[in-house]
């Protein structure tokens, strides 16, 4: 009897949160990395490419974890981008990916000269090569 | 093509494999398909990385095949017993078209997998598949940590063979995959029980909320789960003295452990498990041999492809003062116990089981040959949590990310190892009988 409780509300559960609860409150998701998509050609001929960012990397295993705004958005353009490697420790790289969180900042470090932009798919994302 | 021929050659050898055992049907059929997906990966793993020949791989798995129908005779179970309760037969195959849906709706709503799934494996496959012959790249330290390059290769290899067969990227495959580990990982529940309780036992795996909110977000812990469930099945139903019994639970365990890194610890406390319970060398070989072909891979691959582990710069000088520390062992004990009770993720499962350790433990008793066994579970989360403690993150996030995956990876062999100790010995006994399994020899 107390297991028949217990798979009931189980099976409770996964009903109303995936078939009643999402489908009423989540949008579909779009495919993940869908904003990096347009680079993909152009940076397929190159193994690896630098990457700046407004946000930091958590680069050091052995550091405590923070910054995953700055994670997640480089496994986002890694992921939409692989296999070029998007080396984050790189900076001598002739292409750059910009992977900005606010527009404003990477138009900062466009107009500062030390860039000419490939292709700009979105607002804060840049392919960028160095001058 | 040749995908679909590989696919039909890791069958036979998984079937041809399996016959030498004597297993219940649904545990016999389950564990046919976690093989054929294990060996489908592991052939295109050996094949690519190595740079042989398909052909020559295949052929060496059809030489296998032949060769192991002709040196001994199968041990199939003769006939599936009668279904004694037809209501909870009902009652488990109409939630599972409930969680099958439940699945299907958030892979289509998600289907790039949850973050683990497209920062970690599904980021993998694609990189193999995209690559070609430069797949080196996918192993490259210069990759941010988090996407763990170490990690074994079995699903995403799995994905890869997908995407081949059909000849394109397509999220349907690594939805596929889900949907068939979380079927397996209940099949094998449903096997390995006694016959008599086999559909409770799989109506308390598929109600678990945390098997349909995993498996949906395509992480790696429900296949980990289904091959670790099908080693703890295949010793549960084992006859006491059956080597070939513990050659299959060798393997699968050993596929628990090319699947992802906390697989090796599984595998290693089953292997204990093994050696306390049998206390001679001919069991533990038999238990080895099972495990050697994909235990010589995944060394293989940590040698000469993944770069070294993210945990291992950690020095035991600053883990164990974290590890001692009272205020991260006051954290950890009060989020265990909260999780104990989050209905979201595990209903009232935990709160089941947590009753059954104190009452029911006391009116039941384990049967003899699952002693040192049943005690792989509370082995394995005890490792889990000084790796918790020690490792160098917040403690609090890492426990949020990770404790569930952590907890369904043991979940079937928990379930099984539940039922087997509440079915009397006599239960268990004719069970076996019905299914012609400790009568046989």
């Amino acid at each position: 009897m107390l297991l028949a409780v217990v798979c009931a509300v189980g099976a409770i559960r996964v009903a109303f949160f995936h078939l009643i609860y999402e489908p009423m409150t989540n949008a579909r998701g779009e495919h993940i990395g869908r904003e990096f998509e347009p680079l993909r050609p152009l940076v397929a001929g190159h193994p690896r490419i630098s990457y700046i960012s407004d946000e930091a990397l958590d680069a050091d295993p052995l550091a405590p974890r923070g910054s995953d705004t700055g994670d997640m958005m480089y496994a986002r353009a890694q992921y939409a981008l692989a296999p070029t490697i998007i080396a984050h420790g790189d900076r001598t790289l002739p292409l750059v990916l910009a992977n900005f969180r606010t527009a404003e900042r990477l138009e900062r470090v466009i107009e500062s000269g030390a860039f000419t932009v490939v292709n700009r798919p979105a607002a804060n994302i840049a392919l960028l090569r160095r001058r | 093509m040749n995908a679909m021929l590989d696919c039909v050659v890791s069958a036979a050898i998984s079937w041809a494999l399996l016959r030498f055992v004597v297993l219940p049907p649904v545990l016999r059929w389950t564990l046919c398909v976690l093989g054929t997906l294990a060996v489908w990966s592991a052939s295109w793993t050996v094949a690519t990385l190595w740079d042989l020949a398909p052909w020559a791989v295949d052929t060496a798995l059809l030489l296998v095949a032949i060769a192991s129908k002709a040196l001994a005779s199968s041990r199939n179970a003769k006939r599936e017993p009668q279904d004694s309760d037809r209501v909870e037969k009902l009652a488990f195959f109409a939630i599972c078209v409930i969680a099958t849906s439940a699945l299907i709706e958030h892979l289509m709503r998600y289907p790039d997998g949850g973050n683990d799934a497209f920062i970690i494996w599904n980021l993998r496959a694609r990189w193999l598949f995209r690559a070609a012959d430069q797949f080196k790249t996918a192993f490259s330290p210069e990759i941010l940590f988090w996407a763990h390059p170490d990690y074994p290769l079995l699903l995403p290899a799995l994905v890869v063979r997908g995407f081949t067969a059909i000849g394109r990227e397509t999220a349907a495959v690594p939805g596929v995959v889900a949907v068939l580990f979380a079927a397996c990982s209940v099949a094998v529940v449903v096997g390995g029980a006694p016959h008599r309780r086999r559909w409770l036992a799989g109506l308390a795996m598929v109600t678990t909320p945390a098997l349909v909110m995993l498996a949906a977000t395509e992480q790696a812990d429900v296949p980990l789960a289904a091959f670790l469930g099908a080693s703890v099945a295949v010793l549960i139903v084992r006859q006491p003295g059956d080597l070939r019994a513990l050659v299959a639970a060798g393997a699968f365990a050993s596929m628990a452990a090319w699947t992802k890194n906390e697989g090796s610890l599984h595998f290693l406390l089953i292997a204990a498990a093994v050696v306390l319970q049998e206390r001679r060398l001919k069991p533990l070989l038999a238990f080895v041999a099972g495990a050697l072909p994909f235990l010589a891979l995944l060394i293989a691959f940590k040698l000469s492809y993944a770069p070294a582990n993210d945990l291992l710069g950690m020095t035991v000088a600053s883990a164990l003062p974290r590890a001692l520390s009272p205020e991260r062992w006051w954290t950890l004990l009060t989020l265990s116990l909260r999780r104990l009770i989050l209905l979201q993720v595990w209903g009232l499962h935990f709160v089941a089981l947590l009753v059954f350790l104190i009452i029911g433990r006391r009116y039941s008793r384990m049967p003899p040959h699952l002693t040192f066994l049943s005690y792989v579970p509370a082995a394995a989360m005890f490792v889990h949590a000084a790796i918790l403690l020690g490792q160098p993150h917040d403690l609090t996030f890492m426990f949020k990310v990770t404790i569930d995956r952590l907890l369904i990876e043991l979940w079937p062999a928990i379930i099984l190892l539940v039922f087997a100790r509440i079915s009397s010995p006599s239960e268990l006994v004719a069970s076996s009988h019905q299914h012609g399994y400790w009568t046989k020899l």
